[in-house]
């Protein structure tokens, strides 16, 4: 395997085939992980990462619409692994939304949202959002 | 997904999801698992037939949760993965289940 790759697939973005595409997502990432030897854990984190991200994308980013689709673009090199997702839905930034910080509460207390999205950007090195022109990309960069 | 529900001899209610739990699947281990959660009902989850599990799960575990410690029930979450033990820990759900290692551990705690 060369130290530097990139490469681009598009998957599918409909609410019909959710659990597919976010099955073949995690087996996408899973392969990645492989390839760049990431420890258990890491993978593990990304691919939660991912599926929650893309969960959202497939059910709110694209409700009005029914289909879209993901474009994923993952870039190996020496020191980090980053995975992006790219997609057409409405504009939704991840960091914008308010964070649980309620871990201590009793569960009979606890609000259920956002923890999704906790766990996609406390999962990873580092998170990032951007909006370009009619595109939501969001990337995922872990250290190998 | 798949998600057996059985009645052990003592009245154990043991349920056993095989397979991934995502925002695709969780509806349906949602459904068999409050079905399950009746009053009084000591229940063991066992996981170690699922390898993945988002936060769509998680909701399902404080569903689970809610109607069993409302209900005077027990649960016990026998053969949690490392991987999902560490979403339940970041997330501040592992401290309020009560975990085993395996099933067999699990039926132990129960019993006692």
């Amino acid at each position: 395997m060369a130290d530097y790759e990139t490469n681009s697939l598009v998957f599918p973005a409909s609410k019909e085939y959710l659990g597919e595409t976010l099955s073949q997502l995690r087996q996408y990432v899973t392969e990645v992980a492989e390839r760049a030897g990431l420890e258990k854990a890491t993978m593990h984190r990304l691919r939660l990462a991912i599926d929650e991200i893309a969960t959202n994308i497939i059910v709110y980013g694209y409700a009005d619409r029914g289909e879209g689709e993901i474009r994923v673009t993952t870039s190996i090199d020496d020191e980090f692994v980053t995975i992006s997702l790219e997609d057409t839905g409405i504009p939704f930034d991840p960091t914008q939304r308010e964070m649980p910080d309620n871990f201590d509460d009793p569960l009979e207390e606890r609000e259920i949202g956002g923890l999704g999205i906790y766990l996609a950007i406390n999962g990873v090195d580092d998170f990032r959002y951007e909006r370009v022109g009619e595109c939501n990309r969001n990337h995922f960069t872990v250290r190998r | 997904m798949d998600v057996q529900v059985k009645t052990l001899e003592d009245g154990i209610t043991l349920i056993e999801p095989h397979g991934d739990i995502d925002g695709s699947t969780a509806p349906l281990l949602q459904e068999k698992i409050l079905a399950a959660a009746q009053p009084n009902s000591r229940l063991l989850l066992d996981m170690s037939g699922v390898d993945f599990m988002s936060s769509a799960g998680l909701r399902v575990m404080l569903l689970l949760y809610r109607q069993i410690s409302g209900n005077n029930g027990r649960v016990i979450l026998a053969g949690l993965n490392e991987s999902i033990e560490d979403a339940m820990s970041a997330t501040g759900f592992l401290k309020f289940f009560s975990t085993a290692k395996d099933r067999e551990s699990g039926l132990q705690q129960l019993r006692q």
